[in-house]
């Protein structure tokens, strides 16, 4: 686990921002809401002061599952393609690196242990399927308390009411955008002045 | 960055099945082009600038290779600008001819050389294409007086020197950035302006050519379907 005595607030990325990162910006065709949202990504990863801590299962499980995924669904026989696949997400994680971000394991017993506590909680309250369903979640939420981080995301519906469950005040930055304007709020915790410098707030 | 005329898909496409070859062609010429240009423009300072270039750009460290063009730029800026601007001029333009001759392909605008360099970095994971890319970027971004900070990083990357080359190129790129430098001097902090080069570039450059080639192979969809 990270130190405690780090003065700067250390933020964590759930999944969809990292998602949100990996989007073609230029030729994609998306939503205005939806190259508001990348292009806020972008910048928090690449131009902003913030220490991101990125969570393991984001960057070894999901990223690699998804890859693999399409490489199968698309065909990918091409030795050139697949080689540029494989190559392309050490070039994310060498990104990430160079940026100054940590990759936090999940894959450990503190984090685990907090996650095993929370899951019977919530079970009994919110129904197996429920929490089911959601157990990633739990696992990034259980990485931003035992990192004393603050935990920001695209969709903070589900963390709040996991954390209402379980009674516990983890930092939350909520992603919003509206029209091409992003828009940060934050729950148990002070702004933090990186994040906000994006949203022109 | 504006959005380019020729894709990154379409790049990949027409380089496929010959990447190897190219890759090897490709940093063989250019390391060779980069050399020569350099020592020809260290002999024209020579010439220009006799006792004032003293012992040259090499061999210095990196504070002494700042005050030693900072002093260039001050006393000769006039006499300096034409070397400097034909230098660019012959990187930019021959490099680009240089690289079209080999990939034979309609490379109008530098920038289309930039992400040749990062695709043949994403294929073949040699760094080497990435440095080029990053240092070619700040002397594209870079103005006069400013590009001869990154014509002097390319002397340091020759040299195998890397992070005083990407210290140099972010000075000589610094307003254009999009990632803000550090307020150290480069030669007092040479990370950190090396580091928002880096930054500035995937930002404008690395990362629209990867996720180009992650929308158009279908893993940008994958990633975003939930299992």
């Amino acid at each position: 686990m990270r130190s405690a005595s780090q003065n700067e607030t250390c933020i964590l990325l759930d999944t969809n921002i990292l998602v949100d990162f990996a989007l073609d910006v230029i030729h994609e065709q998306l939503s205005e809401e939806e190259r508001a949202a990348a292009e806020f990504a972008r910048k928090l990863v690449l131009l902003s002061e913030c220490k991101l801590l990125i969570p393991e299962i984001a960057v070894s499980v999901e990223f690699p599952r998804a890859f693999s995924r399409a490489v199968l669904e698309h065909h990918v026989t091409s030795e050139d393609k697949l080689r540029a696949c494989v190559n392309m997400l050490k070039y994310i994680e060498r990104i990430l690196k160079v940026a100054g971000h940590e990759i936090v394991k999940c894959w450990d017993v503190n984090v685990l242990k907090i996650a095993a506590g929370w899951y019977y909680r919530i079970e009994k309250v919110k129904g197996s399927d429920w929490i089911k369903r959601r157990h990633q979640d739990l696992i990034i939420l259980a990485t931003a308390k035992a990192n004393d981080a603050c935990l920001i995301t695209k969709n903070p519906k589900d963390f709040e009411e996991m954390m209402k469950v379980v009674s516990s005040a983890i930092p939350l930055c909520s992603v919003g955008v509206s029209g091409s304007r992003v828009r940060v709020s934050w729950l148990n915790t002070d702004p933090v002045k990186c994040v906000e410098s994006l949203t022109g707030a | 960055m504006r959005c380019s005329a020729v894709t990154a898909v379409e790049l990949f496409n027409e380089l496929s099945g010959r990447f190897e070859k190219l890759e090897e062609e490709v940093k063989d010429s250019a390391t060779k082009f980069i050399e020569g240009v350099w020592e020809d423009f260290l002999e024209e300072l020579e010439a220009a600038f006799g006792d004032a270039f003293e012992l040259g750009l090499e061999g210095r460290n990196l504070q002494e290779t700042f005050a030693l063009l900072d002093r260039l730029v001050v006393q000769y800026r006039g006499r300096l600008e034409a070397l400097v601007e034909e230098l660019k001029r012959r990187l930019s333009e021959e490099l680009l001819r240089e690289l079209e001759s080999k990939v034979k392909l309609a490379l109008e605008a530098f920038e289309q050389v930039l992400r040749l360099l990062h695709m043949f970095y994403l294929h073949s994971g040699d760094e080497w294409f990435l440095y080029l890319a990053m240092l070619l970027y700040a002397l594209y971004k870079s103005r006069y007086p400013d590009s001869i900070y990154a014509i002097a990083g390319l002397g340091k990357f020759l040299r195998n020197e890397l992070e005083e080359a990407f210290a140099l190129a972010a000075y000589a790129a610094r307003e254009r950035l999009p990632r803000r430098p550090p307020a150290a001097n480069p030669w007092e902090n040479p990370k950190e302006w090396a580091k928002a080069l880096e930054l500035s570039y995937h930002y404008e450059i690395g990362m629209n050519v990867a996720a180009e080639l992650m929308r158009e192979w279908g893993i940008a969809d994958a990633l975003r379907e939930p299992e």
